[in-house]
Order: structure tokens, then sequence, then C-alpha cells
């Protein structure tokens, strides 16, 4: 319910913000004011405010999102979208799926093996990981992997999707790693050092049923709640990875919109990223409840 | 027939005299001191702090160490590599250029065939600026960009959280409903809409991370105030008298100073880091002034020919980043009351 109503606010927000932005779609030098007119009467931009938004919020009811101004004139933007969400979808959730897997791996070895070589080396990454923003590591893993040893190609081709996104996946993923990795090391400290595990060590459980079987589990519960805002840097993430890898995704193609001016495209794929927004908190809100059932049953009773 | 007190037996304890000896502040500095304690008793939170230190110094004072200006141009001496001058003599960065090229490698130094007599630590750029100048005047503008906008930030979410707390019921309702929608527009968005309606510049970042940073504070504030709320020394001090804004900024506020610092050393880190992905896509601090994140978009342009100009901007701003997330996370630690050492 909040999740609409949101999103509802969130789209007529930036539909004001969007009409308030200086220059328009068409600032082409070569036409005058008469043929701007007819441009815009045709697009119903001629008309108020207000009556364009209503027209446009009942549009996108029905799923329609207008048509591209700029990028590929006329094309509806619902269209453009579907296209190039698939690629950037995977995309994320593979390299969300590979940096959760590798963060847990790590930030278990640390806390295994606290206080020695694995535990620094693991924060060693997770601190740099933190500290470097994702392009960064695009353009190491680009040199590296793509320029010197010649191993993955350097640009996102369609035909071949296995090798080409290897790059962009690795690249988001090293700010992945470095937080789950961190926060499953923690709290896997804190959940060793509670009482139900000394008694379990004190029945004499060996230390790999005891992780695996207890001490994972509770210790996952908090690196599941910080999961919502690792999508959110993500998606940041992709805006200029995508750009660099030439990936044709949602994020390169805001920032193409962006500075075009194209309004409909600008607006529909801001309402995409709310929506992958909510529906991942909503996972995590649902993925939470299924690992923790204190909040299951404390559902129930109500 | 009882004791009638007299004048006689009363008198007022003198602010700093005797009996004032043991009650007064005491409380207060224990807590500090401890916070110190637990601070310092890691040497790798003094090394972080004083590093930090340093970088705002030469933030400061490095543009004009260097002896260049940052926006002047040679344009006979574009992408030199590092050279610096004592350590030349040991055969490394001493301006030598190394050119892969189909037919081979080809190394050459531009000092000595050109015979530049100036040292450029860092090297410079295509249009012959010097890139240690450029480095640390954009360090500067980063780091203002950051630390005004959370300090900013900070107050609105403190005093958001704090009303939203506080009084609770109806108005706690509705102000968190706003967050709640406010919250789930994704920041990116926000950010590069505003950035483009406003002209781009320092201002305009600082306008844009304000209207889109604080909903963290007022999160964290709310859930402190929610919890003091019910406490004795506010039940006192209310029965006293205290109206609720007393009670708010006189009473509970210095009781949330820890969160809030907390809070502060984390959001500067993640505005350095958004300042220099709004640069990268080429939204960020307009061309006349200069930022880290402009500087690495510069480098990254020209990765593959000059590897040089990308290293001296991503090393400060990693030094800078580590510095940050680890002073964040020791006040973490040596501000929480729960943790004695």
């Amino acid at each position: 319910m909040i999740s609409a109503c949101s999103l509802i606010v969130m789209m007529v927000i930036l539909f004001l913000l969007l009409t308030l932005m200086p220059g328009s779609p068409f600032n082409d030098a070569k036409l005058d004011a008469a043929q701007k007119a007819v441009i815009a009467a045709k697009y119903g931009l001629d008309k108020p405010v207000l009556i364009r938004l209503w027209l446009y919020m009942k549009n996108v009811i029905k799923g329609d999102f207008g048509v591209s101004y700029v990028l590929s004139r006329d094309y509806p933007v619902s269209e453009l979208l579907t296209s190039r969400i698939g690629v950037s979808v995977g995309i994320g959730f593979c390299s969300l799926l590979l940096g959760t897997v590798v963060g847990i791996a790590l930030g278990l070895m640390a806390s295994v093996w606290e206080g020695r070589l694995p535990d620094h080396l693991a924060m060693g990454i997770s601190v740099l990981g933190l500290a470097a923003p994702a392009y960064v590591f695009a353009v190491l893993f680009c040199y590296y992997l793509g320029f010197k040893w010649r191993m993955f190609p350097l640009i996102y081709d369609l035909r071949a999707p296995l090798t080409s996104a290897t790059l962009p996946i690795l690249a988001s993923s090293v700010m992945i790693i470095a937080v789950i990795s961190r926060f499953t090391r923690d709290e896997t400290l804190r959940v060793m050092q509670s009482d139900y595990v000394l008694f379990a060590r004190c029945q004499g459980m060996d230390k790999k049923t005891l992780i695996f079987g207890y001490v994972l589990r509770n210790a996952l519960l908090p690196v599941v709640t910080v999961m919502g805002s690792l999508v959110v840097s993500l998606l940041t993430g992709t805006l200029v990875i995508e750009d660099m890898f030439a990936v044709p995704g949602i994020g390169s193609f805001m920032g193409e919109a962006i500075l075009e001016n194209d309004y409909n495209v600008v607006l529909a794929l801001s309402f995409v990223y709310a929506m992958i927004y909510i529906v991942v908190m909503l996972g995590v809100d649902i993925i939470y409840g299924i690992l923790d059932p204190r909040i299951r049953i404390a559902g129930k009773a109500e | 027939m009882g004791y009638e007190p007299k004048a006689e037996d009363f008198r007022f304890i003198e602010r700093n005299g005797e009996d004032n000896k043991d009650s007064g502040s005491y409380g207060e500095t224990l807590y500090w001191r401890s916070v110190y304690k637990k601070f310092v008793s890691k040497k790798i939170n003094v090394a972080a702090l004083v590093t930090l230190l340093l970088l705002v110094i030469l933030a400061i004072i490095g543009p004009w160490l260097s002896g260049y200006k940052f926006n002047a141009q040679q344009l006979e001496y574009p992408n030199l590599t590092p050279r610096v001058p004592v350590i030349e003599k040991l055969g490394i960065f001493d301006g030598k250029s190394v050119l892969n090229k189909t037919t081979g490698r080809e190394v050459s130094n531009p000092y000595i065939e050109q015979g530049i007599a100036q040292y450029h630590i860092f090297g410079t750029d295509a249009l012959g600026r010097d890139v240690f100048c450029r480095c640390f005047r954009g360090l500067r503008i980063s780091l203002f960009v950051a630390v005004v906008s959370t300090l900013v930030n900070v107050l609105i979410g403190l005093i958001y959280g704090m009303i939203s707390g506080y009084f609770g019921g109806a108005v706690d309702m509705c102000m968190q409903r706003v967050v709640d929608i406010w919250g789930s527009i994704p920041q990116m968005v926000v950010l590069t809409l505003l950035v483009l309606i406003l002209k781009p510049g320092i201002l305009t970042l600082i306008v844009a991370f304000m209207l889109t940073g604080w909903i963290g504070m007022s999160q964290i504030a709310r859930a402190e105030v929610l919890r003091m709320r019910e406490s004795e020394f506010v039940l006192a001090s209310r029965t006293l008298g205290a109206g609720s804004f007393f009670i708010l900024f006189r009473n509970i506020l210095p009781n949330i100073t820890g969160p809030v610092i907390t809070q502060i050393m984390v959001t500067i880190p993640s505005a350095i880091f958004m300042e220099s992905t709004l640069s990268v896509m080429g939204l960020g601090i307009s061309s006349g002034e200069v930022s880290l994140g402009l500087m690495i978009q510069g480098g990254l342009l020209n990765f593959f020919l000059h590897p040089h100009r990308l290293v001296p901007p991503v090393a400060i701003m990693v030094l800078t980043m580590v510095c940050c997330n680890r002073l964040g996370d020791a006040l973490r630690t040596a501000m929480d009351p729960g943790e004695v050492i």
C-alpha cells in the first residue's frame, strides 16, 4: 500500500521536476518557433502541466510510458525498456549472487581463523572494496583480464553474453563482497560468543556442525538486512559500469536519456528503479521471516 | 514539638567550592575518558586519524606547496610521467615513460629529451597541468562538498528524527510516511535530476546531497529518542517543569552525541563516493574547478595510454575512504556505552 503510494508520489515529483528542467528535448537550433509549436502540439506538450500530468498518470497505469522523444524517436518507451531490463537484471543478479557467495565464504574464513592470515587477507579485501569505487575495479579488470591477458572481451556482446558479461559482473561484485564478508565476519564472531554456542561446544559438538548448522543461520540474519542497501548501491554502480563496458542495459540508457532530456525515458526508468528497490525491500522482509522463526510466529499471533 | 529549621541551617553550594567536588560533570568526563581510551587502544585508529589529518592539511596547503597553479596550462609539456627530486637518482620516478606499441616497447624520457628542468611529483595531465596540485585541489573541493553537505544533512535529520520520535502519535505517523515515500525513491535518480535542473557546480552538489541524505540520520535520531523518551531523567526534567524543546535539545541531545558523530563519519565517505560517481558520469563539478571525481574521470579516459594519471587521484581517494571508514568504525565501538574496556 505504502509502496504503491510512494511510487505515485515519486512519479508526480519527477514529472514536475522534469518539466521544470531547463531545455527541452527539441532544442535543435534549426527549428523556429512555429515548428517547435507544431512538435509540441504533436506530443501534447502544449497543454498545461497539470493536464499533462493527469494524462500521463492515466497512461502509466495502463502500462504505457509514452514515446521516446530523442533517443529513438516515436518508439514506445515500454518496448525500449523491456529489451534492456533483462540484460541489466541478469548482470545485477549474477553479481549479487557471486558477491554474496564469495562474501559469506570470505567472512566465514576470516571468523574461523580470527586474527590470523586468512582474517587479515579477507579484511584487507573488504577494506579496499569499500574504499574504491566500482569503476576503478572495472578499469583494473579491463586492463589486466581484458587487455593484457586477453581472457575476456572488453565490450559486452549480445551474442556471447556469458563471456562478455564476466568483467562487468566481477567489477560490480567487488563492493558486495566487501560489505558481505565484513558483516558475516562480525556477526559470526558475535554469535560465537553466545551462550548456546558455548553449551554446544561443552557437549563436544565438532566445529563444522556447529558453524554450518547453528552459527551461520543466526549470523546471516543481519547480512540479509544489508542486502537492500546493497542493491541500491549496485544500481548506482551500474550507471557507470554499463557505460564503460557498453552494456545495452538500463543503467547506460539512463545516462543517455538524462543527458538528452528524454523525459519519458527518464521517468519510465526512474519508475523501474523504484520498482526494483521496492521489490527488493519486500524480498528482504520475506527472507528475513523465513530465516528468523520468531518473526513468523509473532506475525501469526497477531 | 519538633525542630524548627532556621535560615542559618541552609546555605548555597558554591559552584566550584569544596562541597561540589564529587558531583557536577564527573560522570560525563568518565564517559569521554573511556571513549578516548577505547579509541587509542588500537594503534590503527590513531594511524587513521593522523593520516586523515595529514590529508586534510595537504588538501589545504598542497596546491600551494606544489608551486604550480591548479589550472595553469603548459601545453608544451603534456602527459609527463612522475619525476621526484631525490628518488629519481634511484632509477624510479625519473620521468621515464614507456609506450607499448605494436612494434614493441619504446622507452623515452621527455624531461631529458626536451630539457625540462621542472619536477612534477605526480606528472602532468593532457594540458600540462601539474597533477599533484590538481589532486589536492580536488581533494579540497571533494572534502568541502562532503563535509558541508554532511553537516547540513545531520542537522536536518537530527531535528526531523528527534521531533518525530519525541512527539510520537499522529505526528510520528505522518513524518514517517514522508520518510518512507522519500526513501523509496532511489537516491541516485534524485541526485542526477537535481544536478541537471540546477546548474552543475559545488553548491548544486551540496544541495543535492542535502535533499537526499538526511533520512539515515533521522531514522537513527528517532530510534534514540524513542529509547530515551521514557527514561527517568526525562521524567525528572519534565516534573521540574521543562518544556518539550528544552528536554529534546538540552537533555536528550547531549546523550545521543555518540551516534551523531558516528553518522557524520559514515556519511562523509559516502558523499565523497557519490561526488566522484556523478563526476565520472559527467554530472559533477563543472570544468574550471576540479574534484577528485573529475581527476579520476580524466584518468579513466586515458588509462590505457597514460596509466600514471589514474593512480594519484585514486590513491588519494582510497586513502581518504579507508581512513574515514576506519574512524567511523572506531568511533562506533568507542562510543558504544555497552562495551566496557
